[in-house]
C-alpha cells in the first residue's frame, strides 16, 4: 500500500519505542562493540518514534514520509549484499532426507 | 544443546530457502558455516571466554571466521587456506545475511522483537 489512504506506520508506535529503548540500552551497546566494533546509532529509532507519533496525533503527511523513507533505507540496507547462492520458489521435496552427494543444490 | 540445534536448524532453512551446492562448492558451504557460527549463539562472548577466547572489539567476527574455517575442515577433505578463501570471499555477504531473523537473535528478546517483526511482516511491507 503506497502513501495514501488507508496507510498506518509500518510498525506499531510500541515497536519503535522498544526498538529504541533496545538500542539504548547498555547490554545492546555492549553487544554491538562486540560484534561490529563500534557503538550503535540509536538517533533514527528515536527520529520515527516521534514520526509515529505525530502521524497518531495529527496525521501530519511529514511524518508519514519521514517513516516511510526511514523503512525503506533499512530495507535496502538489510538488501544491498548479494547472496551467494540463488533463491529457492520452494523446499527441496526431498529436505528432510539425508544430503545425496550425486544430487547438489 | 539449544546452540548446536539452532546452528543446525540455520542450515537446514538454507537447504530450503535456496539452491545450495554442499559438496560442489566450497564457498556455499562457507557461506551457511558463516551464517550459523554467527546467528546461533555459537560466538557469543560468554562461549568465547569459555574457550578462554579473550576479545572484545569486534571480536564475534574473528570468532565466526574462525569456526566457519573449522566447521568446513571438519567435512570436507580441503586444506586450510582454500576454506579461508571461500569465507574470505563470502563473509561480508553473509555474515550480515540475518534471515529468517532481520537480526542477530543474541538473547531471547531480540528472538521476540525479530518474531513480532515476522508477525508484522504484512502490514510492514504494505505501508513501506
Amino acid at each position: 500500500m503506497a502513501e495514501g489512504e488507508g496507510w498506518r506506520p509500518p510498525r506499531p508506535c510500541e515497536a519503535y519505542r522498544a526498538e529504541w529503548e533496545l538500542c539504548r540500552s547498555a547490554g545492546h551497546f555492549l553487544r554491538h562493540y562486540y560484534v561490529h566494533g563500534e557503538r550503535p546509532a540509536c538517533g533514527q529509532w528515536r527520529r520515527d518514534l516521534a514520526s509515529c507519533r505525530e502521524w497518531e496525533e495529527r496525521r501530519s503527511a511529514e511524518a508519514q514520509r519521514s517513516l516511510c523513507e526511514s523503512e525503506r533505507a533499512r530495507v535496502r540496507a538489510a538488501r544491498k549484499h548479494g547472496l551467494v547462492w540463488a533463491p529457492r520458489q520452494s523446499p527441496p521435496e526431498d529436505w528432510h532426507l539425508p544430503l545425496p552427494e550425486d544430487k547438489d543444490g | 544443546m539449544n546452540r548446536v540445534v539452532t546452528h543446525e536448524l540455520i542450515h537446514a532453512f538454507d537447504h530450503c530457502r535456496a539452491h545450495v551446492n554442499w559438496f560442489t562448492n566450497v564457498r556455499h558451504l562457507a557461506c551457511s558455516e558463516v551464517r550459523a557460527a554467527n546467528l546461533s549463539g555459537d560466538c557469543s562472548f560468554l562461549n568465547e571466554i569459555f574457550r578462554l577466547h579473550f576479545g572484545l572489539k569486534q571480536h564475534h567476527q574473528t570468532c565466526v571466521r574462525d569456526r566457519a574455517i573449522r566447521s568446513i575442515l571438519a567435512v570436507r577433505n580441503i586444506n586450510k587456506e582454500v576454506a579461508q578463501k571461500a569465507v574470505d570471499e563470502v563473509f561480508e555477504s553473509c555474515f550480515n545475511d540475518h534471515e529468517p531473523f532481520g537480526r542477530i537473535p543474541h538473547n531471547k528478546t531480540y528472538a521476540r522483537y525479530a518474531h513480532r517483526d515476522f508477525q508484522n511482516r504484512d502490514r510492514y511491507y504494505s505501508n513501506i
